[in-house]
């Protein structure tokens, strides 16, 4: 017998803690939803803001970046060339002031004497150099999202189009090797691709061409049966599986006869 | 005696005939195993995790068809060969073997082929992932003599491919495998369990929120659902001698069956 006292307080702690997790779990949902909206909604709107200024015409696609650097003094400087040169890859904002002898002011004050402002705003912003069509938001941006689909549809294969190329593929290569080998196995092999595409037919002539070759195929049959049965002809794949199921006492035989029999799916 | 007491014992873990619950999935077993009977086997394979009701299925066909056929059941395994043989020997001669004397295989095995065609012994084997390797090579050896056939129960485990590849493989002539139970025939188990001891009460105050935390903890195994039973009916025992007011009488308590499943490892805390 168990000590009983001792087992209701282990039950107690686990009542705790079953109602404990849920409620941690939800609060950890909680944060983690909370933070990734915070940033979605900081990150969605610095993007907006980048694609309203890309609203010129550009030429050509692979033509590098450029940008376009506003001075605040008049006098000519070396520094903005430089920095042009470093950055010409990619895009970038610079804005930058120097003295009259043309050295940076790095902790300058922006004068009300002066032209120009440092606000962001107002300053000429990166112009990548590629069409604007080809200016992807991906993720946020369902409208371009779509249209990539539609203008690559034809080159973009579903999945399950592509695994039925696989196995076409397949069944090339062994219907080749078949040719020379005339190995039943290799049939058999043909005859289980063309079941699972359900092409039945092809299918249950594979099987055939299987059991000429080697009639104690056990699968052979069972493929021939399920292909008969898928192409509607339920009662010759039964006949066909009994006499086989008699000469070998086959279990899957009889698991399968058993299946078409009460009309079950198999 | 209480009722909580019978309740309790209808969960005892033993190999009961009398108290074989007839399931969908243990008919299938039985009918598949039965009809291989008939046909010209050597082997048959049962097998499947434990707890799913190999013994009791063996134990039960053996007990329906004992007056039929001649049919003998070796439910625990024997590790030494001369014991092993001694019985092969009681079995097939029907008589015990003289003392001081021993088994010789080659000469048993022709003795085999002498009575092939008059008599058809079928043995079936529990345990069987647990007889050493020697002796599971003369099983396979005096199934091909067509006498004696085999049903061997072996738990699911990697033995079962040792065993079903390696010695047998050819002889084996059909696999049948025990599935642990689905919620509603591990809802049906419970149900007959109680109702077979008159439990009406009780099984009627077991509920569908009640079935699917044994279902959860069991996973539909039989003998880990009737340990938690067995266990819980201790617990109502307890509580209904010292403190009955934790219980209502009108209702299944699903405080004791979790406590239960903590007792038998079933939950974690």
């Amino acid at each position: 017998m168990y000590d009983i006292p001792e087992l209701e307080k282990k039950w107690r702690k686990y009542k705790r803690n079953k109602i404990k997790k849920p409620i941690l779990i939800s609060l950890a949902s909680l944060i983690i939803i909370s933070g990734g909206l915070i940033f979605f909604k900081t990150y969605n709107y610095n993007l907006i803001k980048i694609k309203i200024t890309q609203n010129e015409k550009r030429v050509n696609n692979n033509q590098k970046t450029q940008t376009i650097t506003k001075n605040v003094n008049n006098s000519n400087t070396n520094i903005n060339n430089t920095n042009n040169t470093q950055n010409n890859n990619t895009p970038s904002i610079v804005i930058q002031k120097v003295d009259k002898s043309g050295n940076p002011l790095i902790d300058a004050k922006p004068s009300q004497n002066d032209n120009q402002s440092i606000d962001l705003t107002k300053a000429t912003i990166v112009k990548p150099n590629i069409p604007d069509d080809d200016i992807r938001v991906i993720g946020f941006d369902n409208n371009e999202k779509n249209k990539i689909k539609k203008d690559y549809s034809d080159i973009l294969i579903p999945k399950k189009d592509s695994e039925e190329l696989s196995i076409k593929e397949e069944i090339k290569d062994l219907e080749e090797r078949f040719r020379e080998t005339q190995d039943a196995q290799d049939a058999l092999k043909i005859a289980k691709l063309y079941y699972k595409l359900k092409d039945y037919k092809k299918a249950e002539s594979w099987a055939v061409n299987t059991n000429n070759i080697d009639g104690d195929l056990e699968d052979s049959w069972l493929i021939f049966a399920k292909a008969k049965a898928k192409q509607g002809q339920r009662v010759d794949a039964i006949k066909v599986l009994q006499t086989f199921y008699d000469e070998t006492n086959s279990y899957k035989a009889k698991k399968l006869l058993d299946k078409l029999r009460r009309g079950q799916p198999f | 005696m209480s009722y909580y007491e019978i309740a309790k014992e209808c969960f005892v873990d033993e190999i009961n005939v009398d108290n074989y619950i007839e399931l969908p999935g243990s008919i299938v077993a039985y009918e598949e195993l039965e009809m291989a009977f008939d046909k010209p086997f050597k082997m048959m394979l049962l097998y499947g995790e434990p707890g799913t009701g190999k013994s009791l299925l063996l134990n039960r066909i053996y007990d329906k068809k004992k007056y039929q056929k001649e049919i003998h059941l070796i439910d625990t395994p024997m590790l030494d060969e001369e014991e092993f043989f001694r019985k092969l020997f009681d079995i097939l001669i029907q008589k015990p073997m003289p003392k001081g004397t021993k088994v010789d295989f080659n000469t048993f095995v022709e003795f085999c082929k002498v009575i092939k065609g008059q008599r058809e012994i079928i043995i079936l084997l529990d345990e069987a992932q647990l007889y050493p390797k020697k002796i599971l090579e003369q099983i396979r050896i005096l199934s091909d003599t067509g006498v004696l056939k085999f049903v061997i129960s072996i738990h699911k485990t990697t033995d079962e491919d040792i065993i079903a590849k390696s010695h047998f493989q050819t002889r084996i002539w059909g696999a049948i495998e025990l599935k642990n139970a689905t919620k509603e025939e591990l809802k049906t188990y419970i149900h007959q369990k109680l109702l077979k001891m008159n439990q009406f009460e009780i099984a009627n105050q077991i509920k569908q929120k009640n079935i699917d935390f044994i279902y959860k903890v069991t996973q539909g195994n039989f003998r880990a659902c009737s340990k938690l039973m067995f266990t819980t009916f201790e617990i109502y025992q307890y509580y209904e001698k010292n403190d009955p007011s934790q219980f209502g009488k009108d209702k299944f308590s699903q405080k004791f069956l979790e406590m239960a499943a903590i007792a038998i490892g079933a939950i974690d805390v």
